[in-house]
């Protein structure tokens, strides 16, 4: 693993290690099977989760910077332009032979990592970004036509009775009824004391390539260093400090 | 035969009351000078000053001044007041005079860039701007050690640096959203807020009220003239008048539908939104302007009206495409330019236009040089079609793709540095499409080099979108590829209002070494 990775495990492991945290953040895979939507060949898919679990332990209103937006699929930061007539359709359930089986995905930047990067220098993020991009790309923008009642469906997918629009198409249809929300719910969550909140997020785009993900972010990634508080619903939430915060790792194994 | 005397009885009136005034008026310059003394203009400021009430016991006119070291110094006019001795020098210069403590002498005129003599007698530039089409500064292109509120407008208005806006006379311009911040009293455009028509390139808007469109038409006839001149169709003096009556048509509807266009779309509320507008609107005037250009010449060099008709839909095509970036006008140079670039690289190649081409870095490299001379290479570290990994093929191989450009990052900063990679066959299927795809890429180049200092977490879906929708523009526009990536002008309008400033900032226009032909405003 780089050292960079192993550096945050070893912080969080000393910050643990220190007393009771004021937050667990708990990351954990659900699997729940499901009817296939994709154009695979089998029946029933089996989609992973990314349950993400916030506890406060404390006796304080807390907030944290929310790790996902989505509340459904993982965003994902472009490895590389392609210079091809978009979109890309059903070419992102091809196999790739991707550099490694096992790769550290990082909430925070939206990122995978494997061992063969180093960060401390000037690097391409490895191929299973591009990947995973366009493989969230289509899966989000059809999520958001179901959502809508649109009743079409992109190229990837094969619902019954659902005539099929270009990923262009598809995105200029959103772009007329799909408003961002862009309330502070957006971007954070709130926990009363001793109260728990989670959310999940669909992984299955890390399962469509075929490999492992270890997943974590650093609790420091979670503070907003630029406020003490906030003001949510008349009651004021503060942000603990990084050192109490823990964090587990979540393991995805998808790797045939 | 009525009529005939009543009008030279009339003109015998004017005439007479002309000469009346204008003895009147020398009568009454005789009372401070004599006429034969002076400018006109000098003559014309007494005359004003004396209608104006002024005594003319206090008005002094064509003073010479003994100085400190015995030479003598003229003072045109000098003005005695209660409140002190007024000074006053006339120029017959359209334009401002400008200086300050530091300068030994006045600057007359717009000024385009102020210099100092260094202590070591070396030239020391203090002022210079170089600006966008609706006159916003370019940032990184712009010095001002010394405040200068004359520049883009020249001197039909002064910029006031608090609020950046242009102070005209009927109006205030605010040039980052290209657009007045207040109705036009004249009422001339669809869109009361429109400034220059829409179209800066071609035309000029002296005081906030009426854009005159003269100067379209000028330009047109003057360009079409040159153009069939080069192509070797004038031959007489009618060909010329001919051409040029057809250029001019062409420039007057351009710049008539990019104005009404334009007023349609509205104000924009954003820079995206005005960008989009400007863009759109430039479009339509091009279409326009390029139809009756293309159907002109042809029907004037033999054609029959169907080979016109035909003629000019294609150049109206054409038109309306490289008028999405500036009107019709800039784009359509800009492509002609790059166009020689390439025949001239092709040559020099020893290739043809679409026939396979090597695929070795030695001729990607050489192609490179002779195609895109100007192109930001010390951003790009790898630049390669020999050294592509299997993965990288896999990906390119699974799209069609051409080629890839990848950013490079440190701890999840972009470092405004990428790779580009070519596909062995897809890219160097002819040397057009090498041509093409380099062009695409080296626009992503220049994208990922602004957004240094990133976290790479900015690349999200829309912003992808928003990267290969200038790519494409470019690559259309500029290169005539053909292919737009499949953009709507809504997918625009969404993308520009979703995203104003990194739509702005990703535009291929902000990088100069796209544009070939220098643009500098002539009025």
């Amino acid at each position: 693993m780089n050292s960079k990775i192993v550096l945050v495990l070893l912080l969080m492991f000393v910050f643990n290690s220190l007393g009771a945290q004021e937050v667990d953040i708990n990351l954990s895979i659900k699997w729940e099977k499901k009817e296939t939507f994709l154009k695979l060949d089998e029946d029933v898919i089996e989609v992973p989760y990314l349950k993400i679990e916030y506890k406060n332990n404390s006796n304080e209103n807390i907030c944290l910077k929310k790790i996902i937006h989505d509340n459904y699929y993982l965003p994902n930061s472009c490895g590389a332009l392609i210079n091809v007539e978009r979109p890309v359709d059903e070419k992102v359930l091809s196999e790739l032979d991707f550099e490694s089986t096992i790769f550290f995905y990082d909430l925070y930047h939206h990122i995978a990592y494997d061992d063969t990067i180093n960060e401390n220098s000037e690097i391409e993020l490895p191929l299973i970004n591009v990947r995973l991009f366009n493989l969230y790309k289509l899966l989000s923008t059809q999520k958001h036509l179901d959502e809508n009642d649109l009743g079409v469906q992109l190229k990837i997918f094969k619902y019954k009775n659902k005539p099929y629009v270009s990923y262009r198409d598809a995105v200029r249809l959103l772009s007329s009824i799909y408003n961002e929300p862009t309330s502070e719910e957006l971007n954070y969550v709130f926990i009363e004391p001793y109260g728990t909140i989670s959310y999940k997020v669909s992984l299955l785009g890390m399962r469509l390539t075929n490999r492992n993900f270890t997943i974590g972010i650093a609790p420091f990634m979670l503070i907003d260093s630029s406020v003490n508080s906030i003001r949510h619903l008349d009651e004021y939430y503060v942000f603990p400090d990084a050192d109490s915060i823990y964090v587990n790792f979540a393991h995805l194994k998808s790797y045939k | 035969m009525a009529v005939i005397i009543f009008i030279v009885v009339l003109i015998i009136i004017i005439v007479s009351i002309n000469s009346y005034n204008h003895k009147r008026n020398q009568e009454l310059i005789e009372t401070v000078t004599s006429l034969d003394r002076g400018t006109n203009s000098e003559l014309n400021l007494i005359l004003k000053l004396l209608k104006s009430g002024v005594n003319h016991k206090t008005i002094f006119h064509d003073l010479i001044i003994k100085k400190q070291n015995d030479k003598f110094s003229q003072v045109d006019i000098v003005l005695a007041t209660t409140q002190g001795i007024v000074v006053i020098e006339v120029k017959d210069y359209s334009g401002w005079i400008f200086g300050n403590g530091h300068q030994n002498n006045w600057t007359q005129g717009n000024v385009r860039a102020v210099i100092e003599k260094g202590d070591d007698n070396e030239v020391v530039v203090q002022n210079y701007s170089d600006y966008y089409p609706f006159g916003m500064q370019m940032q990184g292109r712009t010095l001002s050690s010394i405040p200068y509120v004359f520049g883009y407008q020249g001197e039909f208005a002064e910029y006031d640096a608090e609020n950046s806006l242009s102070y005209f006379e009927a109006r205030m311009w605010d040039a980052r959203i290209a657009r007045w911040h207040m109705m036009d009293p004249a009422g001339q455009f669809a869109s009361p807020y429109l400034g220059m028509g829409n179209n800066p390139v071609v035309s000029v808007d002296p005081d906030g009220r009426i854009v005159p469109i003269i100067i379209p038409i000028f330009i047109g006839a003057m360009t079409n003239a040159v153009i069939q001149n080069y192509q070797g169709n004038i031959n007489t003096v009618g060909d010329l008048f001919g051409s040029m009556a057809i250029g001019a048509a062409s420039g007057a509807a351009g710049y008539g539908a990019g104005a009404f266009v334009g007023g349609l779309i509205g104000t924009g509320s954003s820079l995206g939104g005005a960008i989009a507008s400007g863009a759109i609107s430039g479009s339509a005037g091009g279409y326009a302007g390029g139809f009756i250009l293309g159907a002109g010449n042809s029907w004037s060099n033999g054609s029959t009206l169907n080979e016109g008709i035909q003629a000019g839909f294609s150049t109206g095509s054409k038109g309306a495409i490289s008028g999405a970036i500036l009107g019709g006008v800039f784009g359509g140079v800009q492509y002609m330019k790059n166009m020689a670039v390439f025949r001239k690289g092709l040559s020099e190649l020893g290739v043809n236009a679409s026939e396979v081409v090597p695929a070795t870095d030695e001729f990607l490299h050489k192609a490179r040089e002779l195609w895109y001379s100007k192109a930001p290479m010390e951003s790009v570290y790898k630049f390669t079609v020999e050294n592509v990994s299997h993965n990288r093929l896999s990906i390119m191989n699974d799209n069609g793709a051409a080629a890839m450009t990848v950013p490079l990052s440190k701890g999840g900063i972009l470092t405004g540095r990428s790779n580009v990679y070519f596909h062995h066959v897809n890219a160097f299927s002819s040397a057009k499409r090498l041509f093409h795809t380099m062009g695409h890429e080296f626009v992503h180049v220049s994208q990922f080099a602004s957004l240094a200092g990133f976290s790479r977490s900015v690349l999200t879906p829309e912003v992808i979108d928003v990267m290969e929708y200038h790519a494409y523009n470019y690559e259309y526009t500029f290169l005539g590829s053909g292919n737009y990536g499949g953009f709507s002008s809504s997918d625009v309008l969404h993308l520009s209002t979703q995203y104003p400033d990194l739509f702005n900032s990703l535009n291929y226009m902000k990088f100069p070494w796209t544009y070939k032909a220098n643009y500098s405003n002539p009025f």
